[in-house]
């Protein structure tokens, strides 16, 4: 009994954060697997930074220079995105250019995707922000504009 | 033995008129009768059948009931146990979650605070100048086309 009730306490505290991202097609690329590969950037901030923002958690992924990744990312952006609850998005040259997708909530928390895709430096450049928190869509409007964090 | 008769006896019981052999009789009786005879009761609560009504042996009911007891004290503990944590879990995650600041650059770890929170600046900057780049398109192609609107119906 002492043990199933370790058990169940401990699946108990796993399950929200796991069940959070499942079904997202970008959460592999949120490993350290990923993070190993050549030019790959990722940021990752949550709790007291982020007070008054609506957003408890901030991850990012920057892959420059890594067409090959660049392209899996759009990929897995893209099938999030179909399953958005609305999209903002623009394409240029038939690539994804920009997304702000707004995900089905996860256990009372707003979910989003940002996407941005473009040439720097001869280099193509992709950033895949994913934030979690109980602002809508206005309050993540406004913390992309907030110069001071 | 009848009920009358048994009342019979307990009545020569009360009375003290009972041999042995007749005392002996009555207690096996009385262990065999239904509580709800107040006369058969009061002779049980004498003769210190109280607690010994049929299928209700009391040195049974003393080996088994704390077995049984403490086994669903157990089961209460740990659905208590079980959803304190469950109520603990949720708060927390739907919640605060716990401070974290951290980058990483092909592979190089960011411990710096202040770095780590002006690049995510940086890349919150090229967000929302590419979307407010994006509206400034949806504007300049609505304005073309109220335009050509304004042309063709002056």
């Amino acid at each position: 009994m002492r043990r199933f009730t370790i058990l169940l306490i401990l699946l108990l505290s796993v399950l929200p954060k796991v069940l959070a991202q499942e079904g997202l097609s970008i959460t592999p690329f949120f490993s350290q697997e990923f993070f190993e590969k050549p030019g790959i950037t990722t940021v990752t901030v949550t709790g007291k930074k982020l007070k008054k923002t609506g957003i408890d958690i901030y991850r990012s992924l920057t892959v420059t220079g890594n067409p090959e990744s660049s392209n899996l990312l759009e990929q897995a952006v893209k099938r999030d995105g179909a399953k958005a609850v609305s999209r903002e998005v623009s394409f240029r040259d038939g690539k994804l250019h920009f997304g702000f997708y707004t995900l089905k909530p996860h256990d009372r928390m707003n979910r989003y995707i940002l996407y941005l895709n473009r040439t720097e430096e001869g280099k193509r450049k992709t950033t895949l922000i994913y934030l979690e928190g109980t602002g809508d869509t206005n309050q993540i409007k406004k913390f992309l504009n907030k110069e001071d964090i | 033995m009848t009920k009358k008769e048994l009342h019979k006896l307990i009545g020569r019981y009360f009375d003290a008129d009972t041999t042995i052999e007749e005392e002996r009789l009555l207690r096996r009786m009385l262990a065999s009768v239904p509580p709800g005879d107040p006369i058969a009761d009061e002779a049980k609560a004498v003769m210190g059948f109280s607690l010994c009504a049929p299928g209700h042996d009391a040195k049974e009911k003393h080996k088994t009931a704390p077995r049984s007891a403490i086994a669903w004290i157990n089961v209460a503990a740990s659905i208590a146990v079980v959803l304190a944590a469950g109520i603990f879990t949720l708060r927390y995650n739907s919640g605060k979650s716990p401070d974290t600041i951290y980058a990483c650059v092909d592979g190089l770890e960011i411990t710096d605070d202040n770095e780590v929170l002006r690049m995510m600046q940086a890349e919150l900057s090229d967000i929302s100048e590419a979307s407010e780049e994006m509206n400034g398109n949806i504007d300049a192609e609505l304005a073309a086309i109220q335009e050509a609107f304004n042309e063709i119906d002056p």
